[in-house]
């Protein structure tokens, strides 16, 4: 089922993507005289490598699992600021996660950031709506309690507390994200994570469970979704380069 | 182009929302019981399978004996369960003509499996502190239900 979904959604945003792509490039090649005149357009000056404003958010997803979970609860704040067409993004967010059944319950509480580049590859919208694609360098640190109550039909009942008090998990991404501007400075959007490569240090009393920022502790790599309201402070005006104008 | 987008977007995040659910089938590799087999050495030096008639198999941390047969038969291959409640499991087995133990350490790592599934126990670095046979090989110290051979081999010469 997972890979079913996976695969469907694999699909939808390759085509999306593909689909931006070809819109650019049929704009760009209607006519031999536009083609000239893109090849005749200077470079991009370095003016334009200025920030031209932040962008901040939060996610909706974490905010919906908060309101509509009874296990998992996280705040993540999002920001990116612009380079031309390259994007310095970040985000921060604590988590906790717990589970209370009969025989054993599990608790963390933690907190995480990501940092990375995306690219930009819708040129000229002068919305500022975007598709990104990046990379991000992840790591959480966050502390886990485990205690069971186990009754062995041989060896009888028993009870243990086990803490892993300074536990650390890092991990890469690499994303894509759209964001679309609903009103004025206003965007909203997704953001997809392949996350890579986890390791975990300083789980000694106990094998991690879940780790704030990426989830279940068991998988080395997997996949996650954001889905993210953002409010972008502009504080300087650019002056598209639209092609053939 | 914009209503594209934003179609796009909905599409993604359901998408995204029904995939999420991670499904569990507690279809744990742990075991918690170790593996014997019995064996002798023939004049090459060669091992054979040998077969005992156990009277019953105890442990003192356990509330039952683990092995108590109607009728005696011999085996040649039988598991025994660790505590998970120590670091530590002393087994007496006995048999007609003469009483053997054995003593096992090893570690045990508590891992959740899932809230629907609960605790998986690792059961790693099995070692032996004492043993009455006459020879005995540790052929795996980790207890897993994919390993073809037995933990342990235990000679009777």
């Amino acid at each position: 089922m997972r890979l079913i979904l996976s695969c469907l959604f694999c699909s939808m945003f390759l085509s999306s993507a593909f689909a931006q792509l070809e819109g650019e490039q049929q704009s760009a090649d209607t006519t031999t005289e536009n083609r000239v005149k893109e090849a005749s357009l200077p470079k991009v000056p370095k003016s334009f490598y200025i920030p031209t404003g932040l962008r901040l958010g939060t996610d909706l997803v974490a905010l919906g699992v908060n309101a509509f979970g009874d296990r998992r609860n996280r705040y993540e704040l999002q920001g990116d600021i612009d380079f031309h067409r390259f994007y310095l993004a970040g985000s921060y967010g604590i988590a906790s996660y717990k589970i209370d059944e009969s025989d054993f319950n599990y608790s963390n509480d933690g907190s995480y950031f990501r940092i990375g580049a995306d690219v930009n590859f819708l040129k000229f919208d002068p919305d500022f709506n975007t598709l990104t694609f990046g990379l991000r360098y992840a790591r959480a640190s966050f502390t886990e309690n485990l205690n069971t109550n186990i009754v062995d039909p041989i060896y009888g009942s028993y009870s243990e507390s086990f803490t892993n008090s300074a536990v650390s998990a890092r991990w890469f991404e690499l994303t894509t994200g759209l964001r679309v501007m609903l009103f004025d400075n206003l965007y909203t959007g997704y953001t997809i994570r392949i996350q890579l490569n986890r390791k975990i240090t300083g789980a000694n009393e106990f094998r991690s469970y879940d780790i704030p920022g990426f989830g279940l502790s068991e998988f080395k790599n997997r996949w996650t979704f954001n889905y993210y309201l953002v409010y972008r402070i502009a504080w300087r005006e650019k002056k598209l380069v639209i092609p053939g104008k | 182009m914009r209503q594209k987008l934003k179609f796009l977007t909905i599409g993604i995040i359901l998408a995204g929302v029904f995939s999420c659910q991670v499904d569990s089938n507690c279809g744990s590799i742990n075991v918690d019981y170790i593996t014997f087999h019995l064996k002798s050495l023939n004049a090459n030096g060669q091992e054979q399978n040998k077969t005992v008639k156990y009277d019953s198999i105890v442990s003192p941390q356990a509330n039952m004996a683990l092995y108590k047969p109607d009728s005696v038969i011999a085996i040649g291959a039988f598991s025994l369960p660790l505590s998970p409640a120590e670091n530590v499991t002393d087994f007496y087995l006995y048999s007609a003509n003469r009483v053997d133990s054995l003593r096992f350490t090893y570690e045990k790592i508590n891992r959740v499996d899932s809230p629907e599934c609960g605790i998986d126990m690792e059961f790693v670095g099995l070692d032996t502190v004492f043993h009455s046979y006459d020879s005995m090989i540790i052929v795996n110290d980790t207890l897993r239900r994919t390993v073809n051979a037995p933990n342990i081999k235990l000679f009777i010469l």
